[in-house]
């Protein structure tokens, strides 16, 4: 496959010319849409700022290696990322997403790189390259900061250093002190996708189980750089692997805890989400196939996809670079493609076991642009007739330019009413706490989910302060938060429905006044227990200060 | 070319799979009986019956139906099946199911006129049979389920005439017969859709400007044949004469053997937006590349499955292939086939298109993908690789065909677009009614009347006698007729109550009611309500109203 030929000058001022386009893409317009702030961006946001002012998280534990979070738990390092982010942007809509669009395109380089360890021929390094840049979901996902934004840059990153490892190795070429770095981070780069995200879990033993069988021979010749590489790996997952076995296998304390500089938290819920249908794998293995086989096109998440989320037309050459792979792997051929081939494979695990959508693909999602891209050429290297290769080239490329216009235009000009991330939140808060009295406390409204991070996130509220004056329950699996210093939160909607916080009211009816910040819809008279109003509203005088399409702010004073 | 691909017996094995699958649970699924099959049935019991459609129109060119008008092809043609398996959902959906699948065989003969190539027109056969969406269309009663078989005759007819004419022979019986069959074909197109009115011309239009020499070389025969089209059309035209030109009676009418109903509103949605052409090229291109996924309410004819779309991408080389076809000689036959897709195509650039509205061009997508298949394989190196994606594509076509027909099979028959239980809630309120009493139908059935119509194959006779109706709306909307009574209807947008009935029926005793489960009616405030059933597993309910004397 594949033929070494250079691109004239015309071809790379093309690619140039596209590659700005598309890094202005990436980068217009960010921190502004999406617009709004989604509930886990307030989340990792406000523990980011709560580990660079304290050094704990939002609960008060010490650099923990899997955030407590809401409840169920939270990958952390995204957060921890973020930190340097924080401290220089400090924290804001911007500043939390900056890290998805460093690494995002931080991943562009890296794919150029590992596509020159896949292909002789440069046209296809740089095709590699541009469609990774213009893939929807990619670009999507690196615009906001969803834990699991930044996973693409570790696997490519990951994918980059063992095809260069094992490359170096077949060749004999004799390593120098680069490639034994190359080397020795190549298993460690995998940790650093399970601190990403969790599921990877099912991934990476069954990745290092196909390296160790079919690279045995090479890993054997290089023993104590590969021992040191491993070593290595379980030395940096090691906090992660107790909070496993804390929370997953032993279920109890661990003794040597008191002894580590880090805390780990015992959830108060499974991720249940992960382990959702577990057995019922025929059903499932149904679902996902719906999944795969719309175009990986998702029915009921709308947060990471609008209608044209992907040039999916393009999708189906990924299975044909898989099979290409496959049928290359078979017959010893084109050893450079083994380590995205093992990957692939590895990746199609949880689609046996979990229902997937493209958050939990996104291990897969990685590499299906260079999938795709082996689909395609490998398809038109079949094609004998040169002409009518170049015109299904142009028609391609033709159809890819049209999906791409109609996406980015979706893009920018729809994506931003998504009902999926809050907006004039930041305002309403702000109005309430100009308008508040010294002693006044702000009570806050339950129609909105995760309410109280989002309080902490635009007030960038003291960690230390939270910690020192929260009530919360801690019995509820979502953790209830009731109040901290200044505020009072009236309930929430959480995973597992509704609650109320009633306890709160008693102490709201203590206070002779406080502003309310609510729903355009919410009516503190509402809140009933037996038909009867937890508090008396006729026995304040109301008056409203801030209004907006989704929040309100109102007076209350005691008559 | 593709040599053992498919072989004959994998070829009748798909065949039969795929003839099994149009039939299996015909009439039943899907479940229920929508709104448009009532009508169309009901027609034809009616035309059956008295000559004239429900409104008491002898013969009608286009059906007035609840005003906007009605396409009357397919209710034309259901007449033998309602009289020979009488009016039920099974004979309504009949005509979908026979057109459906005589296409194939017309399918394989279109390509093998065309291409000369068996294995060709193999495939493309399997692709028509199995595809999601003219299977969907083949299984149920909507006047336009019929249009990829008149398309698919048409084309056929067509070619196989301008493959005559090109032999420069001299024609046998047959031959002629088919030359004068052309434009009948064609005509029968504007009966069954009244899109063809933009698609139709325009073809015949490109098909002149390329194929003028072979109509001259058989201009006797081809005049007559247009001779016979224009008769056969001219009801059609009298009536658009009547009701988008002139827009009054017409002198001639009186002495007509069939009527031409003056509708009540244009049919609005056909000529929707034309005008406002980016933003529905742009709604348009939203549906080509998402795989003709359709965003519309009617999804009727859709399921997550509808259409294998990765194979939609072979349209790309079958158009580059037809393309290079059309560039080298303008006059070869098959030429046909891409002048069709254009003409099809042309109105997307004219008004909001979906699954239904792009029926004309979805009638040779199939084949065009069939095409598409042979351009691409035909010319991909012999190997390995080869016989890989070869098969990697029939594990594909079988696993999403899987799919699909596991969903439809599954799945649809609970979609809501289907009125299910009103056959049985209707039998219920029958049983339970006393000798005077009077069965009130809940304006939240579409077309409620129909259905009482249509399952108690109410004598149209009858019907047209006691029908009240109030005509002032642009809808006709039905107040009474016998002793059903319709609380409203959602014919207009708002539903609308009909106060007059409501009026009357207050006025009554006690009257049986068939409501949805959950429907409130909050106008009989004397009247007790008495359940006579209502269960969870069915979409209705049907009470007793009984006047409380004070």
């Amino acid at each position: 496959m594949m033929s070494s030929i250079k691109p004239t000058n015309s071809i790379k001022i093309a690619f140039f010319f596209l590659l700005a386009i598309g890094v202005f893409l990436r980068i217009f317009k960010l921190g502004l849409i999406p617009v709004g702030l989604n509930a886990d961006e307030a989340s990792i946001g406000y523990e980011a700022y709560s580990i660079l002012k304290t050094g704990a998280d939002r609960w008060g534990i010490q650099l923990p290696p899997y955030f407590l979070s809401f409840g169920s738990g939270q990958n952390t390092l995204y957060a921890y990322l973020s930190v340097p982010f924080l401290y220089f942007f400090d924290l804001n809509q911007h500043s939390i997403r900056l890290l998805s669009a460093f690494l995002g395109l931080g991943t562009i380089p890296l794919v150029y790189l590992f596509a020159k360890l896949l292909f002789k021929n440069y046209y296809f390094v740089l095709a590699a390259t541009l469609l990774y840049l213009f893939d929807p979901y990619l670009f999507m996902i690196s615009r906001w900061a969803l834990e699991y934004n930044i996973l693409p840059f570790f696997v490519i990153f990951s994918l980059y250093l063992f095809t260069k490892t094992f490359l170096t190795i077949s060749s004999e070429e004799k390593l120098n002190f680069s490639k034994k770095l190359i080397l020795i981070f190549s298993f460690p780069s995998l940790a650093l996708i399970i601190y990403t995200y969790a599921s990877a879990l099912f991934i990476i033993p069954a990745f290092m189980g196909l390296i160790f069988i079919y690279f045995w021979q090479d890993i054997k010749r290089h023993k104590l750089l590969f021992s040191a590489s491993i070593a290595l790996f379980f030395f940096i997952l090691c906090p992660f692997i107790l909070f496993i076995l804390k929370n997953h296998v032993l279920k109890t304390e661990l003794a040597i805890e008191q002894y580590l500089p880090f805390e780990i938290p015992k959830m108060l819920s499974n991720r249940e989400e992960v382990y959702k249908g577990f057995g019922k794998n025929l059903a499932l293995i149904k679902k996902n196939f719906i999944f795969v086989f719309s175009g990986f096109k998702e029915f009921d998440r709308a947060i990471n996809t609008t209608k044209f989320f992907t040039p999916h037309f393009f999708l189906v050459f990924s299975l044909l670079g898989l099979i290409y792979l496959a049928q290359q792997a078979y017959n010893q051929l084109n050893n450079q493609f083994k380590v995205l081939y093992f990957w692939s494979l590895s990746c199609l695990i949880p689609f046996l076991l979990f229902e997937m959508n493209l958050n939990r693909s996104v291990h897969l999602q990685a590499v299906v642009p260079i999938l795709s891209l082996i689909g395609v050429f490998i398809f038109m290297e079949n094609i004998l007739d040169t002409r009518f290769k170049k015109q299904l080239l142009c028609a391609f490329i033709g159809l890819f330019c049209i999906q791409s216009v109609i996406f980015y235009g979706e893009y920018f000009y729809r994506f931003r009413n998504y009902d999926q991330f809050v907006t004039n939140f930041d305002g309403a808060i702000k109005v309430a706490n100009q308008s508040k009295k010294p002693s006044e406390k702000i009570v806050i409204t339950s129609q909105l989910v995760f309410n109280y991070l989002f309080v902490g996130f635009y007030e960038k509220y003291p960690p230390a302060l939270l910690h020192k004056t929260l009530k919360a329950d801690f019995s509820h699996p979502n953790v209830a938060v009731h109040s901290f210093e200044g505020y009072y939160i009236l309930g929430d909607y959480a995973n597992e429905g509704y609650y109320l916080n009633a306890e709160v009211f008693d102490r709201i009816k203590k206070e002779k006044s406080f502003l309310a910040l609510l729903a355009q819809n919410e009516k503190i008279e509402d809140y009933k227990i037996n038909d009867k109003s937890l508090i008396d509203t006729s026995l304040y005088s109301q008056k409203n200060i801030y209004k907006s399409t989704e929040w309100k702010v109102v007076a209350f004073n005691k008559k | 070319m593709i040599n053992s691909l498919p072989s004959k017996s994998i070829f009748y094995l798909f065949l039969i799979i795929g003839i099994i699958l149009r039939f299996l649970q015909f009439g039943n699924i899907p479940t229920g009986l929508h709104g448009d099959e009532a009508s169309i049935g009901y027609e034809a019991f009616s035309l059956l019956k008295t000559g004239n459609d429900r409104w008491g129109f002898h013969l009608p060119a286009y059906f007035l139906s609840w005003g906007s008008g009605q396409n009357t092809l397919y209710g034309y043609l259901s007449i033998p099946f309602v009289y020979l398996f009488g009016l039920n959902e099974f004979s309504v959906r009949l005509l979908s199911g026979v057109l459906g699948i005589l296409c194939v065989p017309m399918v394989y003969k279109l390509c093998i006129g065309l291409f000369k190539n068996e294995n060709l027109a193999r495939i493309a056969a399997i692709l028509y049979i199995f595809d999601p969406f003219l299977f969907m269309t083949s299984r149920w009663g909507d006047e336009f389920n019929i249009v990829p078989f008149f398309v698919i005759l048409f084309l056929l007819l067509l070619s196989q005439a301008l493959l005559i004419v090109n032999k420069n022979e001299v024609l046998s019986i047959k031959e002629k017969a088919t030359l004068i069959l052309v434009f009948p074909a064609m005509v029968l197109l504007f009966y069954a859709y009244a899109p063809s009115l933009f698609i139709v011309p325009l073809f015949i239009f490109l098909v002149l400007m390329f194929f003028w020499k072979s109509f001259l070389k058989q201009i006797k025969w081809f005049g007559f044949s247009a001779f016979l089209g224009l008769i056969l059309i001219s009801p059609f035209l009298l009536f658009i004469l009547k009701n988008n030109i002139l827009k009054h009676e017409l002198a001639i009418e009186s002495s007509l053997p069939f009527s031409l109903p003056l509708m009540l509103s244009p049919r609005e949605r056909i000529f929707i937006g034309i005008g406002e052409n980016l933003a529905i090229i742009k709604q348009n291109m939203f549906f080509v590349f998402s795989g003709f996924t359709d965003l519309y309410v009617w999804i009727y004819n859709t399921t997550h499955f509808r259409v294998s779309h990765f194979f939609v991408l072979f349209l790309i080389p079958a158009i580059i292939y037809l393309g290079i076809v059309f560039k080298t000689n303008k006059s070869d036959v098959r030429n046909i086939l891409l002048l069709w897709a254009v003409a099809s195509f042309s109105i997307f650039f004219l008004y909001h298109v979906n699954l239904n509205r792009s029926l004309h061009f979805q009638s040779t997508v199939p084949i065009i993908v069939a095409v598409g298949l042979f351009a691409v394989f035909e010319k991909i190196k012999e190997g390995t690789f080869k016989r890989l994606i070869l098969m990697g594509a029939a594990v594909f076509f079988v696993l999403q065909a899987s799919a699909f027909f596991g969903e439809y099979f599954i799945k649809f028959p609970h979609y809501n677009v289907f009125p299910k239980d009103v056959k049985w809630a209707l039998e219920i309120a029958e049983k339970n009614k006393k000798p005077n009493e009077k069965i009130a139908l809940s304006k939240e059935l579409v077309f409620n009347y129909l259905y009482p119509a249509f399952y108690s194959k109410y004598s149209p006779e009858a019907f047209q006698k006691e029908v009240k109706t109030d005509r002032t709306t642009g809808n006709v909307i039905v107040h009474s007729f016998g002793h059903y009574y319709m609380l409203g209807d959602v014919v207009n947008i708002p539903k609308t109550d009909n106060i007059e009935v409501i009026n009357e029926l207050s006025a009554e005793k006690s009257f049986i009611a068939m409501l949805h489960t959950n429907e409130q009616v909050p106008f009989f405030k004397n009247f007790k309500e008495e359940i006579l059933i209502k269960d969870v597993n069915h979409d209705w309910r049907v009470v007793r109203y009984i006047q409380q004397t004070e």
